[in-house]
């Protein structure tokens, strides 16, 4: 071999050494910065995707459809005028929401799905939300019926977007505990690379020859204080038990319907202390 | 001039990566993976040294889009709480596996510059087969635990092959860059 190629080969080897060693907080923080160079390559990805995906549809449809949303414009248009005399009353009923919001959790943000990942073995989507918007790692989000959707992850945060590990990820595991009853306990966890093709969770229970009944509620457990989901939050329901050989185990459907996932709340303040444990809402509810 | 044509084309690539969807069920929801695909097929042309700096930056890029950070933070996640810490992607690996498949490539370069494309283009696909596996069972082996589940692999099959389908396109845009910019790929037996 020529010797300009081992010097080749050895720098190339330094180089992969240093990555290596680099600590996790900076490869965050790489991450983060490449992120948010990229980030407007990702929207402009996921909105064609988007539109990709409407131009599939027979062009009568989409002529109908376009004739329909003229009509709606013209009336929208008109209803604009009305609008406006209502904003003041509007703007009382936000009060009232965000008051609302805020009886349950500290804060909340909506935030858009504009990116699901399709090239990795990891389940995660981008939300339009970012550092400008209060959004740290780690903070829960939620679908609009109190549903798990996953966690913010650091290294994905950027200014303006959001990459969130979704609950049927394998590495996005969730304290959990079943029904009203806290001496049932277990881990909730997603599969090992096909998150993104089922969207089936694990329940692994902390104690083994427990009976689960199906169509069991999971909630969020209440695990001390710095957790990162806050307890009562809706998980999924059982399917069925999936006896093991050292622990049992069972199928969980997620409430959060994960195939037609648009609208998300990230919580940034649970307001609440780590000890209570806030009512616990019921599928259906909203907050 | 060609190198950095090459380097650029590959941003570009990765670029274009983001915008394609995952396919449907028909085709086991395959994703079609150009980007690998450009990388193998423009490191049969590159000497050794260009080669192994375009696996560290295909490597690097490939890391920083799709490695996730899980647990890097302060919060006392479930894991912890359960004693159930598991390790996560390692950053870098990425690298490992561009290089490795690079230096399969570089391989077959007697065969390319005979213009027998079969063989590399088989190659490709089998590259792209072994990158994924390899990516999948490194996760598997940080994890502790195997699970191999059947739908899995016929969604890495299916997007060996239908990646593998644009190679000769790659092979071909390849050869009309050699053209527009008077590179020739040499052959200097196992020094080159």
């Amino acid at each position: 071999m020529k010797q300009f190629n081992i010097i080749a080969l050895l720098v190339f080897v330094s180089a992969l050494v240093w990555i290596f060693f680099l600590s996790p907080e900076s490869v965050a923080a790489m991450r983060s910065t490449f992120m948010g160079w990229f980030s407007p390559v990702v929207k402009v990805a996921g909105a064609a995707q988007g539109e990709l995906i409407e131009d599939q549809r027979p062009r009568g449809e989409i002529l109908t459809e376009l004739k329909n949303l003229k009509e709606e414009v013209f009336n929208l248009r008109f209803q604009q005028r009305e609008f406006a005399q209502l904003e003041s009353r509007i703007q009382e009923l936000r009060d009232a929401l965000q008051f609302s919001q805020d009886s349950k959790f500290g804060g909340t943000i909506a935030a858009q799905i504009i990116k699901r990942t399709s090239t990795s073995w990891w389940s995660t989507v981008t939300i339009n939300r970012g550092k400008d918007h209060g959004l740290t790692k780690d903070l829960p989000v939620i679908t609009e019926d109190y549903a798990i959707v996953g966690k913010v992850i650091a290294g994905g945060l950027t200014d303006t977007t959001a990459e969130v590990l979704l609950l049927t990820d394998e590495q996005c595991r969730v304290a959990s505990r079943i029904g009203r009853s806290a001496s049932l306990r277990g881990l909730v966890h997603g599969h090992r690379g096909i998150g993104n093709l089922r969207p089936e969770i694990h329940l692994t229970l902390k104690d083994k020859g427990v009976t689960l009944p199906a169509g069991a509620v999971v909630y969020t457990d209440d695990i001390g204080a710095g957790q990162v989901y806050p307890p009562g939050l809706l998980v999924g329901k059982v399917v069925r038990p999936i006896p093991g050989e050292n622990v049992d185990r069972a199928l969980v459907e997620p409430l959060a319907d994960f195939t037609n996932l648009k609208l998300v709340f990230v919580i940034t303040s649970t307001g609440i202390e780590s000890a209570s444990v806030p009512p616990t809402p019921q599928p259906g509810d909203r907050p | 001039m060609y190198n950095g044509i090459i380097f650029v084309l590959l941003f570009l690539m990765f670029c274009v990566q983001e915008f394609i969807p995952r396919l449907g069920p028909d085709a086991s929801y395959a994703i079609i993976l150009l980007y690998p695909v450009w990388f193998m097929c423009s490191a049969v042309t590159l000497t050794y040294p260009a080669m192994l700096s375009l696996a560290f930056f295909a490597g690097l890029l490939w890391d920083l889009r799709y490695s996730v950070m899980v647990g890097v933070g302060e919060h006392v996640t479930p894991d912890i709480a359960f004693g159930m810490v598991k390790g996560q992607a390692a950053f870098g690996m990425g690298i490992v596996f561009f290089a490795l498949m690079g230096n399969m490539m570089h391989g077959v370069r007697p065969t390319y510059l005979k213009n027998r494309l079969g063989f590399p283009i088989l190659l490709t696909g089998a590259g792209v087969l072994g990158f994924l596996l390899l990516d999948f069972l490194f996760l598997t082996f940080k994890r502790g635990s195997f699970s191999f589940p059947p739908i899995l692999g016929r969604e890495i099959f299916a997007t060996a092959l239908i990646s593998m389908a644009f190679s000769p396109v790659f092979y071909f845009i390849l050869h009309w860059l050699h053209k527009s910019f008077g590179y020739r790929t040499r052959y200097l037996g196992y020094g080159g």
